[in-house]
């Protein structure tokens, strides 16, 4: 793909210009030689996949990142951004996918922090901040009480926060990194319409967003991303939502997998049904089944719920509503414990957080799920416990220098394998992943395939959510997409392209 | 270790070195491994904090002529054992995540209600299971506050002790009441009194031996049943524990009425060694406790911790005040020595713990 849709050399008229930046992060290269501009006073979207660069790029703009190679040309000189601060001064300012306020503290305080006015003696004044706050909401046309704790806004609420804590700063660059991830139709389109007010005062605004459809609606011009590389930059009236979603696709072999999906035919009997399955404003109305020796792909973007159903499932979260059905046998999930006694096994997505123990060693991290086997009258049998960790340090060739080394210093791939191995000790028969190789290099990302082959082959069922495509086309027989908390699609493996895939994740 | 296991893990290492896999860190902390004996038992966990009991024990020995002495020693572990039979419990609770602030008004009520039981010609024996209840009763309150009700340990156990100490006071009118011969009626009176005051062949304290026997069913409970492996999970990770199908709750629930039980223990037990009781009895202690655990190498943020190195920081604390007192030293100083050597203790355990992670 070429670069046709920008002429060379640096315009008047450009505020920013990106010149061969280029970011390499251990194993990847995040961003490869991306040059492009960004017009003043305009809305600028920057689309790709998860993990294209886009958060990197804006990273480096708002000076958390340096680039290792290319430079940043602001208003039409080179320019360092070597922190935060500095991008703050050269009126730059991001509202963040996840919100950076302190809940407690009120709006005006929330604006003002780091920056008080102070009368004598040090103390706030508060009057004439409020004041300045309703300035700035007047000229958003939003009403809203400087005085309340933010804890009581909503989401949309705390954002238009952020965006006036923005204008009050004067930035003149606002990049918004998935602003609408977590609001409601409505909202979106006030943020919109704030969004056009900031462009027609000048402001110029970078848009990032996974929607693609909004971003048809919002911006002038859209550049892509895709694995680090640019892609180029068009105008939102001269280009197609079929161009731009091909071009986030791409059309490239999924070399890095090494190998396509091997077409396996699972046996018909059904090993779980999850029936009109809802829970709050997280999923509503899933039904599926998984069949035995079925390894099951879970696509969607970030918020499209399937975490959230997975943890349900498993009985990490009550369902609202609905049915969870194992082998033919309705089951009331009440926690894991339950899940885990009707052979269900669950890799969380946030290893650290919500996987590993860390203040543990490698048997001892295998051992905790099957007490049963390990134990007799609550006393534990540590032969057997040392026995158990060995055969799946072996059996899966975690890479240890003996199985009392603490778990954390392994690397992630090795620390992956010892959840697996403690998941694989309960004997289970469905075994949920989610986001199985976040964080893992390439090298163990194969081996973990392989073990997931494996267990496939040894009979076991696998719902397997990701947000990485290439690693759901290459491994899943059957593909579920999710958007907005419903299930939107069901490919087998032989019918899903990439291209099919995104254009339901995506739209909407 | 088994000869059969030091075999295998000593061929483990050769497969690990023959690994190409391995990075850098591997082989560095290989060749240190290999430096042999010594550095294994640096690796110890409580070696700092027995290097510190050894010194103290040391510098005591050698600066007074009373300190190093057969009946001496005996009267440290005598003097140490309530705070020990509690440092037990605490241990695991800490462990555990949590913190418990009521074991001082917890010993003080046991001890007062055991005493008003049997004062009340009630059977000693009685009085005793019923004493051992309330401190069962109250840690499970604890507990079930804390899991249930989702109030934090520090607050839920902060209120305990209130509670705890205003019923000690209004069941006792707030007045001393003697365990004697006059007092009680029951025969058993003289089996009673011997648990606190006797001594085993005419030589070992009896509180002494419950403080030891106390220990190793703490530390059989802590290292080798399932309930102790849990509550190192737990306190490690409690999101984890969950997703693992841990009960949590029950999980720490258990290890705050352990530590109600242990309290309630200690409480009869000093009713018996003085054969009296107030309802103030045992104010502070709650710090003490925490102390002598903090000393042996349990953080505070759960996890970590060993039931031997809070003996060995019970043992500390015990020395010390031993020691400064035969040094002839003012009881206030030992306050101050005792606060330095937590500050201390943990700093050198985080200095440690920087270095090897």
């Amino acid at each position: 793909m070429s670069v046709t849709n920008i002429k060379g050399g640096v315009h008047l008229d450009d505020l920013i210009t990106f010149e061969h930046i280029t970011k390499r992060f251990p194993g990847v290269i995040a961003l490869d030689d991306v040059s492009f501009s960004i017009k003043k006073g305009e809305i600028h979207a920057l689309v790709g996949e998860n993990g294209a660069g886009k958060s990197t790029l804006m990273n480096i703009l708002g000076g958390e990142i340096q680039p290792d190679e290319g430079s940043v040309i602001l208003r039409g000189k080179a320019t360092q951004i070597p922190n935060p601060y500095a991008a703050r001064r050269n009126g730059i300012s991001i509202v963040y996918q996840e919100l950076k306020l302190c809940p407690n503290l009120s709006v005006v305080e929330n604006i003002f922090l780091g920056r008080e006015r102070e009368g004598s003696g040090g103390r706030l004044k508060i009057k004439k901040m409020s004041e300045q706050c309703h300035e700035v909401f007047a000229s958003l046309g939003m009403t809203l009480n400087p005085r309340t704790p933010v804890r009581n806004l909503s989401i949309a609420e705390q954002q238009l926060v952020e965006i006036s804590k923005a204008i009050s700063l004067e930035s003149d660059v606002l990049i918004m990194d998935e602003p609408n991830s977590a609001l409601t139709l409505t909202e979106t389109e006030k943020l919109f319409i704030n969004l056009i007010r900031l462009k027609e005062k000048g402001v110029t605004i970078i848009f990032i967003s996974h929607r693609i459809e909004e971003v048809f609606k919002i911006s002038d011009r859209i550049s892509v991303l895709r694995d680090g590389k640019y892609l180029g930059t068009f105008h939102t009236n001269e280009t197609s939502f079929d161009h731009i979603v091909t071009l986030i696709a791409g059309k490239k072999l999924l070399t890095e997998l090494a190998q396509t999906h091997e077409s396996k035919t699972h046996s018909n009997r059904v090993v779980l049904e999850v029936r009109d399955l809802s829970r709050g404003e997280f999923f509503k109305h899933i039904t599926f089944q998984l069949y035995e020796k079925e390894i099951l792909g879970i696509y969607g973007l970030q918020g499209a719920g399937r975490t959230e159903l997975l943890e349900t499932i498993f009985g990490l979260a009550r369902a609202d509503s609905g049915e969870i059905i194992v082998l033919g046998q309705k089951i009331n999930m009440r926690s894991p414990a339950d899940a885990i006694r009707h052979g269900f096994a669950m890799v969380t997505e946030d290893r650290r957080g919500t996987g590993l123990f860390v203040n543990m060693d490698v048997k001892d991290n295998i051992g905790i799920s099957s007490t049963n086997v390990i134990s007799k009258l609550w006393f534990m049998k540590r032969k057997k416990l040392l026995t158990l960790a060995r055969q799946f340090v072996k059996m899966i060739e975690i890479k240890v220098r003996s199985i009392t080394q603490l778990v954390r210093n392994l690397s992630g791939g090795n620390q992956q394998k010892v959840i697996i191995s403690r998941w694989l000790a309960t004997k289970p028969k469905i075994f949920l992943m989610d986001e199985l190789t976040r964080g893992i290099d390439v090298g163990s990302k194969a081996e973990i395939y392989r073990i997931l082959r494996r267990l496939r082959e040894d009979g076991l069922s696998i719902i397997l959510v990701s947000s990485e495509l290439p690693e759901v086309l290459a491994e899943c027989d059957r593909i579920l997409i999710m958007r907005n908390g419903m299930l939107v699609a069901d490919f087998l493996n032989e019918q899903a392209t990439k291209e099919k895939v995104l254009r339901f994740a995506l739209k909407g | 270790m088994s000869e059969k296991e030091k075999q295998y893990s000593e061929k483990s290492d050769i497969t690990a070195h023959n690994n190409e896999g391995r990075n850098v860190q591997d082989i560095a902390e290989g060749k240190r491994k290999s430096a042999g004996f010594i550095s294994g038992v640096f690796k110890i966990r409580e070696i700092g904090v027995l290097l510190a009991l050894i010194l103290l024990f040391t510098t005591f020995s050698v600066s007074s002529p009373f300190f190093f002495g057969l009946e001496n020693l005996l009267n440290v572990l005598r003097q140490v054992s309530l705070l020990g039979i509690i440092s037990m419990g605490m241990t695991m609770v800490i462990v555990s995540g949590e913190i418990d602030l009521s074991v001082g008004a917890v010993y003080g009520f046991a001890s007062t209600i055991a005493g008003i039981l049997m004062t009340n010609s009630i059977s000693i024996w009685l009085s005793i299971i019923l004493a051992l209840a309330c401190g069962i009763a109250f840690g499970a309150m604890n507990g079930l506050l804390v899991t249930y009700a989702r109030i934090p340990a520090l607050i839920v156990t902060l209120g305990m002790m209130n509670v705890a100490r205003g019923a000690s006071l209004i069941i006792s009118k707030a007045q001393v009441i003697s365990t004697n011969y006059r007092t009680v009626s029951d025969a058993s009176i003289d089996a009673f009194l011997f648990l606190g005051q006797g001594k085993l062949f005419g030589v070992i304290p009896m509180m002494s031996v419950f403080l030891i026997v106390i220990a190793i069913a703490s530390y059989i409970l802590f290292n080798t049943t399932i309930l102790g492996y849990h509550m190192r999970g737990v306190g490690g990770n409690a999101a984890a524990a969950r997703a693992s199908g841990i009960n949590v709750k029950i999980i720490k629930i258990s290890a705050f009425s352990i530590t109600g039980l242990l309290c309630a223990i200690a409480g009869v037990l000093n009713l018996s060694f003085l054969a009296n009781v107030q309802g103030t009895i045992g104010q502070g202690l709650e710090l003490d406790v925490i102390a002598a655990v903090i000393i042996g190498g349990t953080t505070l943020i759960g996890g970590e911790g060993t039931i031997l190195g809070t003996i060995i920081g019970v043992l500390i604390i015990g020395v010390l005040r031993n020691g400064l007192i035969l040094l002839g030293v003012s009881p206030f100083w030992q306050i101050l020595v005792i606060g330095v050597v937590i500050i201390g203790a943990v700093g050198i355990d985080m200095w440690t713990k920087k270095r090897t992670v």
